[in-house]
């Protein structure tokens, strides 16, 4: 995905800007205290305070710059080596809904800029069909499709398929282990970046790496979270959850999954069609079209209210549209350029919020058309942000680590689920948003928190990371590193470096300048 | 910028539509039992007719037809269900608050709903004890079959009456002999004379299935001699259940 696709990505590039937005205009005699600046900070941090403000036309007092005894006062408490927690449950800290609490071990190397989240997974395999021929609750569709087969053979080799192999190191077992490892490590790690935002302590990072270990059950007795895959062939689903366990207790979450590690959800990719030679949207269509509408409006400041909640992801949308093979091709690529402009016309004139903004529309003509007449051929498809997959076992592990879910009851995810049955409805506070108000961007502002939406976020219905799902990594970073912080969203600074946006004290709109400020 | 990078996560295969699979209620004329369960990642359900018709659906919105139960077998089934009639329409969990991506069932009982958060945990032992009937019922007749299975130095003959699934000896071997992609280290188990198989299954149906120490699939012949490997076959009796 591009950043162009993603305003969460965007908008982290912006709050990891280093210099605000708007800066008061300086005066321009100067080049004495941009020397003694030099000077003081050495030519790579001035040279890189320089493009940056340039870029911002901020301003940068002179005590913003460290000074020695604040960088050595960092210097010393780095030295002092690793800080680490046992047993953290981060998401405890959140409330409401679906509360998980996670349960892990974090360990920060000042050397290194690492935060590691270390989590025990044990695991118990579960078959899905047992070898006496029992199936697990909702198999038993499969069972019965088994028992149908022509010969006795072929339901003996379907049915093995539901069983996982003998011993505690099968083959599959062993696979199973490697592989969820593999799915979930890469995609958790290294999405967002923290420093120390405190004067002296900025070049102090922590990127953050994921690291699972996953092994037998019986192996594992001290393990955070005890994961029961339930054996299947690749081509069965079954759902999963995580059973939260006790809010303190960081060893008594459960995980049910499937052995299927690929397992995934598809619910960003929608199309409505049209009738021959038209780009009205035609009765039915409309409906459709509403349901979508309905889904992936995001949450307003009230229901119907048409303004977007603050913690809106706003997850933009793509409208292509497409014509069928007969007729004139430039006739075909202006109907498929008229299709996604009605399209975007509904869905404004029908509730989407902020239709403006998060719709882009294109026509393609008929050069993906199957050819003929066909209906879905005349067709405009919508793609919510990323369009990608859900990966079931990325999204369950997101609530191993303590968060909660993103995503709402809407006529397209989870309908007529309630929050007493504990689906969230639109609108409602996400779990973790107040761990995620805690979190800081570069600037030193505060993030505005998580609401539940479907969108393409990771804990919504799609596969993106946003700095919001790292709360609880923040929250057991935070804890580890007591005293000192906060910890902001961003880069690591040079040693002698001003802290991002202090110049405009990181708020969006700068101060009056201070009499000794340096212009640039 | 913003088309082209469109276009290219166009090119990679979006545009398919998927929305969350629903399927048509449960509870239809003629419904005896019914049940529809799951979370927004997936669902499924079955349900039995009084003429003792049997549909089951899952992840899919469609219901499928099997093989219908048999009036005796309607019967049981009905009088589990009048059992669980005095279940309240609607079973909480208790947990404060719901655990997330929680499965809940809807249960038919004749026109009857009973909604059960927390499914399966809160799920009361009467509405268990028909899935289990159901269960039960739904188990296929065993199909006898007879073993000759070679010990390393002979070939001994044993008779299978029952499901082979519900004879612990055969367990390792049945793996061994239907699992997908076989894997064991080489043993230095002997193998028979050429034209002796490892190990012959004949069906009741006529049905056979042998594997032999040359087996062309790779890893198979390996894997099944690591499980006879493991039991004594000759001190077996000849009838394993």
């Amino acid at each position: 995905m591009t950043p162009e696709h993603n305003p969460g990505e965007q908008r982290e590039e912006q709050t990891a800007a280093r210099v605000p937005d708007v800066a008061p205009d300086v005066p321009q005699s100067t080049h004495d205290r941009l020397l003694g600046l030099q000077q003081q900070v050495g030519n790579a941090a001035f040279g890189r305070m320089v493009s940056r403000w340039k870029a911002g036309k901020a301003i940068l007092a002179r005590e913003d710059i460290p000074t020695e005894a604040e960088i050595a006062e960092a210097e010393a408490w780095a030295a002092e080596g690793k800080k680490s927690s046992k047993d953290l449950t981060p998401g405890a800290g959140g409330a409401g809904l679906n509360n998980a609490p996670g349960g892990f071990d974090a360990e920060y190397d000042p050397k290194l800029g690492e935060l590691t989240i270390i989590m025990r997974c044990g695991v118990e395999f579960v078959d899905g069909i047992s070898k006496a021929g029992v199936a697990r609750k909702g198999l038993e569709k499969e069972l019965e499709k088994a028992n149908a087969l022509p010969t006795e053979i072929e339901r003996q080799q379907r049915l093995a398929l539901f069983r996982w192999g003998d011993g505690e190191d099968a083959v599959d077992k062993t696979t199973f282990r490697t592989d969820v490892e593999k799915e979930v490590e890469p995609f958790w790690s290294g999405k967002h970046q923290f420093f120390m935002r405190k004067k002296g302590w900025s070049w102090l990072g922590a990127t953050v790496k994921v690291d699972l270990k996953v092994d037998n059950k019986s192996r594992v007795p001290d393990a955070h979270l005890t994961m029961k895959p339930v054996k299947v062939p690749d081509t069965v689903s079954l759902g999963a959850n995580v059973e939260p366990g006790g809010a303190t207790n960081a060893r008594d979450q459960v995980m049910n999954v499937t052995s299927n590690v690929h397992a995934s959800g598809s619910f960003l990719n929608h199309f409505v069609t049209f009738d021959v030679g038209k780009s009205d949207v035609k009765p039915g269509q409309d409906t459709k079209l509403q349901n979508v509408i309905d889904t992936f409006k995001g949450a307003e400041t009230s229901a119907g209210s048409g303004v977007a909640d603050a913690r809106s992801i706003q997850t933009p949308v793509f409208l292509t549209g497409h014509a069928s093979k007969t007729g004139n091709a430039a006739f075909n690529q202006k109907l498929s350029e008229d299709r996604a402009r009605s399209v975007e016309k509904f869905m404004k004139e029908h509730g989407f919020v902020n239709t403006e903004v998060r719709t882009a529309e294109m026509g393609v003509g008929d050069t993906e058309a199957t050819g003929g007449e066909v209906e879905n051929d005349r067709r405009v498809d919508i793609q919510i942000g990323s369009g990608n997959s859900q990966n079931t076992l990325r999204h369950e592990f997101g609530h191993a680590f303590g968060l909660g879910d993103e995503y709402a009851s809407t006529p397209l995810v989870s309908p007529g689920q309630t929050p007493a049955q504990g689906t969230p409805a639109m609108g409602d506070t996400a779990t973790h948003d107040n761990l995620v108000k805690n979190m800081v961007d570069a600037g030193g502002t505060p993030l505005k928190g998580a609401v539940c939406e479907p969108t393409d976020s990771i804990m919504s219905v799609g596969d993106v990371v946003r700095p919001q799902h790292y709360a609880t990594f923040h929250a057991s970073l935070t804890k580890i590193t007591e005293p000192h912080g906060p910890w902001a969203l961003g880069s690591p600074t040079a040693k002698n470096e001003a802290l991002p946006g202090s110049a405009g004290t990181g708020a969006t709109t700068a101060p009056a300048p201070e009499p000794d400020a340096v212009p640039v | 910028m913003r088309w082209l990078a469109c276009a290219l996560i166009l090119l990679a295969g979006c545009g398919s539509a998927s929305e969350t699979p629903v399927a048509e209620p449960a509870r239809e004329a003629g419904v005896l039992f019914a049940y529809e369960v799951g979370n927004h990642l997936h669902r499924y359900g079955g349900r039995v007719f009084e003429d003792g018709r049997y549909e089951l659906f899952s992840g899919e919105p469609d219901w499928e037809t099997f093989e219908p139960f048999t009036p005796d077998q309607v019967e049981q089934i009905a009088a589990a269900v009048d059992k669980a009639e005095s279940l309240p329409g609607e079973i909480k969990g208790g947990s404060d608050p719901i655990p997330p991506d929680t499965a809940r069932a809807t249960f038919t009982l004749r026109g009857r709903e009973v909604v059960v958060d927390e499914y399966p945990q809160a799920s009361p032992p009467e509405l268990e004890a028909i899935l289990e009937l159901i269960a039960r019922l739904r188990k296929k007749p065993p199909v006898a079959s007879t073993w000759e299975v070679w010990t390393g130095s002979e070939t001994v003959k044993l008779q299978v009456p029952c499901d082979m699934g519900d004879v612990a000896v055969l367990a390792d071997l049945r793996d061994a002999l239907f699992m997908p992609s076989p894997s064991a280290t080489a043993s230095r188990f002997p193998d028979p004379p050429s034209g002796t198989p490892l190990v012959r299954i004949e069906f009741a149906d006529g049905e056979t299935h042998a594997v032999a120490a040359d087996d062309g699939e790779p890893g198979r012949a390996d894997a099944v001699k690591a499980a006879l490997a493991g039991t004594d076959w000759a001190k077996l009796p000849p009838r394993l259940c």
